[in-house]
């Protein structure tokens, strides 16, 4: 009893200290990358003991400044409500994480701990149903706060997050035909494993590319950044956080970056192989090359290799996140609404019908 | 023993939470706020579906009602009135009635909750449900998953008709 | 239950798609309306789309025609029963579309509105119609009973331009979620207390249960849904605001199609679902304990009587036609509470006339929306006769009909409606029928007195004749003709009257 529930408790903190991690590295990473895009220095200004270190102190002061800057409410604001919108956002953002796999089993004592911190039969459903309510944050710092622009953010999110929710969910109907299964670790099983006489790895994303692109593009509109910013839109109505400073700001600021984490998580898990590592067996106690040469591996060295690799293709995937938030200009709220409804929607059911035919020729 | 307790503890707290602020939907005046508390009772009715063992359910409910309907009502509430300046109220009316009715519905419930002898049944053990659900669907109740698209394309036709702005007349 | 292999499923549903022609055909026919109204741009838009809609349902009757005879099958893992009752009941509902459609055409109130939609709407709501009429599984009722009001509801409130249009369609809205949320409760009631949703099981396990208090919510809260739908007292607000708010042809098919179904509802839900059949006796006998034919006598009783006294005040004649409708649900509720196989067939037969007599009327006042622009307001009618001979004529056939009066189709209608109360046991019922109808013969014949008697008022026709016009003429040359050789159609319901004893083969056959 005490046990599982310490187990519990250290996995939530493990993935918790993860995803508070990789969105605070995001913080200084997003400056950085775009300095380096725009051919410019980026964040090199904070120092500690004289050392630089590329600006990664950035992330350090920046977290000083938030939470000693005055935090401002305005006059007439239900205080309450008001301090109960930034945290509504951040706990949504982090919850679907819950969700998703960060390993197979850990060998501890004996004992094999599951490595995921809800083993769901719909976990797919689940971080989609916890990602749906996302808004409300947005919709009540809009309406609490009872300030035009912050209302114009509210709704034209409403806006974009129902359409392109939609799109989510159908985007992923694909996927789950072929993987027969709405659980994540399931899913991450059938892509722990290789075709093409051993070559390629049996990634989600070579069967359902189109998936991918779709998914991967609603997933950048589900975190309401660059190009799909609209909700905040920082040159035109400064957003439905207008109203807000110092932490409650920051943690909006910060649910932004832990959105990013969480959709290259469910990307990774779903099209990516999860915590899989390429040619890296667990039953086979080490890697099985196409070649058929075969390296030994002890059975902790593989859990930590398969944690390890999840990490690093989650912290890929954001890069590729940040990449194309560099790149983009901003789309007009019609352009986002209308390539949802008219283009992505239409393109997910294509795949849904596509891929049900084949596995229906296949099958037979 | 514990574990019994705990369970006990939150299913209370969880039916607490999902009564009290459905009696805040009901009597709050602010429509907003009553929207607003819609959600917790929304989100009650998901955890019951979850101790039902619904897990599927649960979720969908979640999706369907949390995420979709909720935000339209929203929405409605936003867009057809200006809040933002103006505190819509909503009125009671027949209290009394409403509370005698409920009450004598309350009443039946239990009579006939106590005609089943439900301490005497254990629960049955959990089962996967998303699969068997998507198996009916598309099986046993064909029919009825077909006619719903129908009846929606039917529905969103004559919304749209109604909706819209007249560009020529 | 988990179903079969696919094989198995795809196999079982092309045997149930070949009873399902009518409904099939509309669903496809529904599809390519939409897709028409969204490639054709030109002048002739309205009469393309009209014929096209008239087409399809004109198909939907040809495809339900050799099912008349068709032996009652269950479909569709026996969510949907194919019997000549059912198909009966959908011919009438596919019959009463044509005439709406005819008469929709030119119609002046719905000219400025997108007629694709219209018709779209329309055919939808006689898909729903004719699912309910078959429905003998709860999901299915439930379902097909939210398609028919959300149909009804956007039918009703699609002159938007029109505020009284949109008053009601709201009003609509408001009531209907309320009964259908109480039905729903009461299905929910229904599942807990009998684990299953199949009429024919409820059927089967409530004469093995005791009946508890529940039972008595259930009753209630199912009448709810169930009076909405024929707009019976006390859920009858709603029909006098949307049969005045709707435009004309919507308000006449509203009050028969959706009718017709929702007695087929109560059919299917009180005669398979809470009754026992005798077949030495032809009669289903209620499940003691339950008590709904005291029931809905007392619903049928109220609502007859409240219709006509309140009709009697009416000074719009839409309005005025709407509370003898919910009269009319009144008399019809007799033949269904007598749980006799004569009580059926005089109900099926009434269902007929009064779609005949009742559609009558209100083209009457829709061909007279045709020329004129007052033409609700009874007043309006005065000296009537003197400009519109044949329409006078017709009309006053139209309402001597709903009257009751020989040798009317209405007459054979309530003849047969109260021979069966009586001899069902209901006499006191049959009595306050009698009374009524004597009451309701005053506001009908109020509106003839005004037509021929008094003096004609100012006048001034503007438009021409539309094809309204020769659909009220057929009508009338048939409730006279119906009137005199009601044989054939009497003949027909004698052969669909029978609601076969237990249904629930499909239910055996798998296992359950």
């Amino acid at each position: 009893m005490l046990r599982t529930l310490l187990i519990d408790v250290g996995k939530a903190l493990y993935l918790f200290s993860g995803l508070m991690g990789l969105a605070a590295i995001l913080t200084w990473m997003e400056r950085k990358q775009s300095a380096l895009m725009q051919d410019r220095v980026g964040a090199n200004r904070a120092r500690i003991f004289g050392l630089r270190l590329l600006g990664l102190p950035h992330i350090i002061t920046d977290a000083v400044k938030l939470l000693t800057k005055e935090d401002f409410v305005p006059a007439g604001v239900p205080t309450w409500l008001h301090a109960l919108a930034p945290w509504v956002t951040l706990t949504v953002a982090c919850l679907p994480a819950a969700a998703i796999p960060f390993g197979h089993v850990l060998p501890w004592g004996g004992q094999a701990i599951e490595l995921q911190l809800m083993d769901m039969q719909v976990g797919l459903v689940y971080a989609l149903a916890i990602a749906s309510m996302a808004i409300y944050g947005v919709i009540l710092a809009g309406w609490v706060t009872r300030n035009k622009w912050a209302v114009l953010g509210s709704l034209r999110a409403a806006a974009q997050l129902i359409g392109f929710g939609v799109v989510l969910g159908i985007s992923l109907i694909g996927p789950v035909l072929l993987y027969g299964t709405l659980n994540l670790q399931e899913m991450v099983h059938w892509q722990d494993t290789t075709v093409l006489h051993g070559w390629l790895p049996r990634w989600g994303i070579f069967f359902q590319p189109l998936a991918f692109l779709v998914f991967l593009t609603v997933g950048i509109a589900e975190t309401k950044r660059i190009p799909f910013d609209l909700p905040e839109g920082e040159s035109e109505i400064i957003g439905y956080f207008l109203e807000y400073s110092g932490m409650k700001f920051g943690a909006f600021f910060l649910a932004d970056f832990i959105e990013t984490v969480v959709v290259a998580m469910l990307t990774v898990t779903v099209f990516l192989g999860g915590w899989s590592v390429p040619y890296l067996s667990a039953d086979q106690g080490g890697f099985v090359w196409p070649w058929g040469a075969h390296t030994a591996v002890p059975p902790a060295g593989v859990a930590l290799l398969q944690m390890a690799a999840f990490w690093v293709k989650v912290f890929a995937v954001c890069w590729l996140l940040l990449l194309i938030r560099w790149t983009l200009p901003r789309f007009r709220i019609d352009q986002a609404v209308r390539l949802g409804w008219q283009y992505l929607l239409p393109l997910s059911v294509l795949n849904t019908f596509g891929t049900a035919a084949v596995l229906l020729i296949v099958g037979q | 023993m514990v574990d019994v307790w705990l369970e006990r503890i939150l299913f209370y707290g969880l039916a607490l939470v999902t009564v009290g602020s459905a009696l805040v939907v009901t009597f709050g005046r602010n429509l907003v706020r009553s929207a607003f508390a819609l959600f917790f009772t929304l989100m009650g009715m998901a955890a019951m579906f979850v101790y039902l063992a619904a897990d599927f359910v649960a979720l969908v409910h979640i999706l369907v009602y949390i995420g979709g309907i909720l935000v339209l009502i929203l929405f409605g509430i936003w867009l057809t009135h200006r809040v933002i300046d103006l505190d819509i109220r909503a009125g009671r009316i027949q209290l009394i009635p409403g509370l005698i009715l409920g009450l004598v519905l309350m009443g039946l419930l239990g009579l006939t909750i106590r005609s089943f002898n439900l301490a005497a049944r254990t629960p049955a053990p959990y089962r996967a449900t998303a699969s068997g659900i998507g198996r009916l669907l598309l099986s046993t109740y064909l029919l009825p998953f077909e006619i719903a698209s129908v009846a929606l394309v039917v529905a969103l036709v004559g919304a749209i008709v109604i909706g819209r702005r007249e560009t020529s007349r | 239950m988990e179903g079969g292999t696919v094989t198995a499923i795809v196999r079982a549903t092309q045997a149930s798609l070949r009873l399902f022609g009518p409904e099939a055909w509309l669903t496809v026919g529904l599809l390519v309306l939409l897709v028409l109204d969204l490639v054709w741009r030109d002048v002739r838009k309205r009469f393309v789309l009209s014929g096209t809609a008239f087409g399809i349902a004109l198909g939907a009757i040809i495809l339900a025609i050799p099912l008349l005879s068709h032996a009652p099958t269950e479909i569709f893992s026996g969510l949907l029963v194919v019997d000549p009752f059912g198909t009966y009941l959908k011919i009438v509902i596919g019959v009463a579309t044509l005439l709406t459609i005819l008469v929709s055409v030119r119609n002046r109130e719905l000219a400025d509105y997108p007629v694709g939609e219209y018709y779209v709407l329309l055919l939808g709501l006689q898909l729903a119609c004719m699912l309910l009429v078959g429905a003998v599984h709860f999901v299915m009722i439930m379902l097909a009973l939210e398609m028919v009001s959300v149909s009804s509801y956007l039918l009703v409130a699609y002159r938007k331009v029109h505020s009284p249009s949109i008053e009601a369609g709201l009003k609509y809205i408001v009531f209907g979620a309320a009964a259908t949320g109480a039905m729903l409760y009461a299905v929910s009631w229904i599942y807990g207390l009998t684990g299953t949703l199949y009429l024919s099981e409820v059927a089967r396990r409530l004469p093995t249960m005791t009946i508890s208090p529940g039972w008595l919510v259930v009753m209630l809260l199912l009448s709810a849904g169930l009076t909405f739908k024929i707009a019976a007292v006390p859920f009858h607000f709603w029909a006098p605001d949307a049969y005045q708010g709707a435009a004309t042809p919507v308000a006449a098919f509203l009050t028969v199609a959706p009718k017709a179904a929702g007695f087929a509802m109560l059919v299917r839900i009180f005669y398979h679902g809470f009754s026992i059949y005798r077949p030495e006796a032809e009669t289903w006998e209620a499940i003691p304990g339950l008590g709904w034919p005291l029931f809905l006598s007392v619903v049928a009783a109220v609502t007859m009587t409240w219709g006509n006294t309140v009709a009697l005040w009416q000074k719009n004649i839409k309005r005025m036609l709407a509370y003898s409708s919910i009269s009319h649900a009144g008399y019809m509720l007799m033949a269904v509470l007598t749980g006799t196989r004569e009580g059926l067939q005089a109900l099926l037969f009434y269902v007929v006339a009064y779609m005949v007599m009742n559609m009558g009327a209100f083209f009457t006042v829709l061909a007279l929306s045709d020329v004129t622009d007052q033409y609700e307001d009874i007043a309006a009618y005065q000296g009537l006769a003197a400009r519109f001979p044949e329409l006078t004529w017709v009309m006053a056939f139209f309402l001597l009909s709903l009257a009751g009066i020989p040798p009317f189709i209405g007459f054979f209608g309530k003849f047969f409606l109260f021979a069966a109360a009586i001899r069902g046991g209901w006499a006191w019922l049959a009595v306050l029928a009698v009374l009524n109808s004597v009451v309701s013969l005053f506001y009908y014949v109020y509106v003839i007195k005004n037509m021929v008697i008094e003096r004609p008022g100012e006048f001034r026709p503007v438009f021409s004749w539309s094809p309204a016009y020769r659909a009220v003429l057929v009508l009338g040359v048939a409730v006279l003709v119906l009137g005199i050789l009601f044989s054939p159609i009497y003949g027909w319901t004698a052969r669909s009257s029978y609601v076969v004893e237990t249904f629930g083969m499909a239910l055996r056959a798998m296992g359950k």
